[in-house]
């Protein structure tokens, strides 16, 4: 993968199991982004190919990998500001149904069917947002963005969840209930995790294995205890005290 | 709901004011009150586009000419072909232009493609026209007559300023009715996730492009059908009609009014006829004067004339200034 002469991606080869938290961590600029970009049809890579469930995505936008079950948030959560909370979650639900008439009947103003806005409901509830349900989404705070975009993105009913520094910027208060959050979502949803992230409380507390990056190279990659007693990873990115820690 | 309830009567006592325009009304406020129907059936087009899907073009004019000079065509030369199907054909036209701009500016590249595009049509077509002896080159078609529609029991006969305004009213009303049906449908809010966050709607499995290309076509067509409307009440349509000058009223009528607001584009091509009908007098001075209120209603009212009514309901009803602060957009949803 190169953007222009540089580039930000040599060899890189990974491969996630189903059910699986799976890490990339490593210094700015390392790389990170650009294969999650890669890997969500952001980006595309000039060489090599992106698998999913043995079909090759490679050439397929993100519209359409979001459709056969990637699920994808942001450093900073990306929602419709404009929206209610529940119209936030109700576009997303009917995004992957079928059309079922314009509304004839209530030709003045669109209303979900009665099985989106009951599954709308669920939803809110199970995230803690069934109070904001009527707020427009930029009144919420961060954190209540960061669950609103996680809400989004599971009524998709995505089988990956890509997580781009899903603590990025929070309060230690908001940080640990997104942890929590993402450890639920996991264990009773069963979705396979992909997930950037710099702070390693949080990648030592979600992954089952995780891969460094630096300078566009895969410096290691296995179970959280291998690389966190890896000379070089200490070296080039985690550091002798956060090991100790 | 008492403010709906406010909203719909005085909307219903406008309408109902414009169709006994003909008994009361002199000619020539009767050829303000069309050519502003026109108007703001074009900055609905507009803001369809910009309001909803979050795109600009600059040069939305092009369709405005696309429909004006085919329907002036048709009529001129009597194509013989019945009148609603000229204004059918003239919006297909206008959205067959759409796609074939869209798929070049909205397939792969940034919204500023369109805007250059989209004024680049309009050049190319006023170039197009200076040229063509069958659309009367820079005198443009004149002594276009009006249309008779033959229903088969019953004919229109639409050829007096009366009986096409009432025509045009009922038409706008119409396709307004229908732009308000698609703006609140699943289809509308499909439109509004995409210009909030393109990147989160595609993420959400909306196929952004080919929305942003179906968005684009609906607006030209529908602004080719506001030109097809225009030429038969004009009688008369030139290359002006095809000028950048005719590409910003939309976007001046769209602003004044409310962008993003449905009523936004309308009550602004009304605040703007009479903000030009109540200073015709004032000579050397009127666009001076337009423009002075254009400013101070952009200044004070960023959010167009709904903005700030909006803003002041809140104000009043919450009681505190914080409210008004907190309703800065005109509501979408409405």
């Amino acid at each position: 993968m190169r953007y222009g002469e540089l580039e930000v991606l040599k060899g890189v080869s990974l491969g996630v199991a189903s059910g699986e938290t799976f890490a990339i961590i490593g210094p700015n600029g390392a790389g990170k982004t650009t294969l999650f970009k890669v890997m969500t049809g952001e980006a595309r890579c000039d060489r090599g190919s992106v698998r999913f469930r043995g079909e090759d995505v490679t050439r397929l936008p993100a519209f359409q990998r979001a459709r056969r079950g990637f699920g994808r948030t942001f450093q900073m959560a990306r929602v419709f500001p404009e929206m209610t909370v529940m119209q936030n979650v109700v576009s997303s639900l009917e995004s992957h149904r079928r059309w079922s008439g314009l509304s004839l009947g209530k030709w003045y103003r669109y209303k979900p069917s009665t099985e989106v806005a009951t599954e709308a409901e669920s939803l809110l509830r199970d995230l803690g947002l069934q109070d904001h349900r009527a707020v427009e989404a930029r009144f919420l705070s961060h954190g209540d963005k960061k669950r609103l975009e996680f809400a989004i993105v599971l009524a998709m009913k995505p089988s990956v969840l890509m997580l781009d520094e899903p603590t990025a910027g929070m309060a230690q208060s908001d940080r640990l209930g997104v942890v929590e959050l993402i450890g639920r979502i996991r264990a009773e949803r069963g979705i396979t995790v992909i997930m950037t992230e710099h702070d390693m409380d949080v990648i030592f507390g979600l992954a089952n294995r995780l891969m460094v990056l630096n300078y566009g190279e895969v410096i290691a990659s296995g179970s959280v205890g291998d690389v966190r007693d890896n000379p070089v990873v200490r070296e080039v990115y985690l550091g002798k005290e956060m090991v100790r820690a | 709901m008492i403010a709906r309830a406010v909203a719909m009567g005085a909307g219903a006592a406008v309408v109902g004011a414009a169709f006994a325009l003909p008994w009361w009304a002199n000619p020539g406020m009767l050829f303000l009150a069309g050519l502003t129907l026109i108007q703001a059936l074009f900055a609905l087009s507009w803001n369809l586009l910009f309001g909803y899907a979050g795109l600009a073009s600059f040069g939305h004019a092009g369709f405005f000419a696309i429909g004006a000079y085919f329907t002036g065509a048709c009529l001129k030369y009597k194509f013989g072909i019945p009148f609603p199907f000229v204004l059918a054909l003239a919006g297909l036209s206008g959205a067959a232009v759409a796609w074939l701009i869209g798929i070049v500016a909205l397939r792969r590249l940034a919204g500023i493609f369109l805007a250059v595009l989209t004024v680049a049509l309009s050049e190319v077509l006023r170039l197009i026209i200076g040229y063509t002896k069958f659309l009367g080159r820079e005198d443009g078609l004149n002594d276009i007559p009006r249309p008779t529609i033959d229903l088969g029991v019953v004919t229109l006969d639409l050829t007096s300023s009366e009986a096409y305004f009432v025509f045009l009213l009922a038409a706008c009303s119409l396709l307004t009715a229908m732009m308000w049906w698609l703006v609140h449908s699943r289809f509308g809010r499909t439109f509004q996730t995409i210009r909030q966050d393109a990147e989160r709607a595609a993420f959400i499995g909306t196929n952004v492009s080919a929305y942003r290309i179906a968005a684009f076509m609906i607006s030209g067509a529908l602004a080719a059908i506001a030109g097809g409307l225009f030429a038969p009440w004009t009688r008369i349509v030139t290359t002006d009609e095809v000028h950048w000058l005719m590409s910003i009223q939309p976007m001046l009528n769209t602003l004044l009014g409310g962008v993003g607001s449905f009523w936004g584009p309308i009550v602004g091509a009304m605040a703007f006829a009479a903000i030009n009908y109540g200073t015709r007098t004032f000579v050397g001075l009127a666009e001076v004067i337009v423009g002075g209120i254009l400013l101070l209603v952009i200044l004070v009212a960023p959010h167009g004339l709904l903005g700030l009514v909006s803003a002041l309901r809140a104000r009043m009803v919450r009681g505190h200034p914080a409210a008004a602060r907190e309703t800065p957009l005109p509501e979408r949803q409405r």
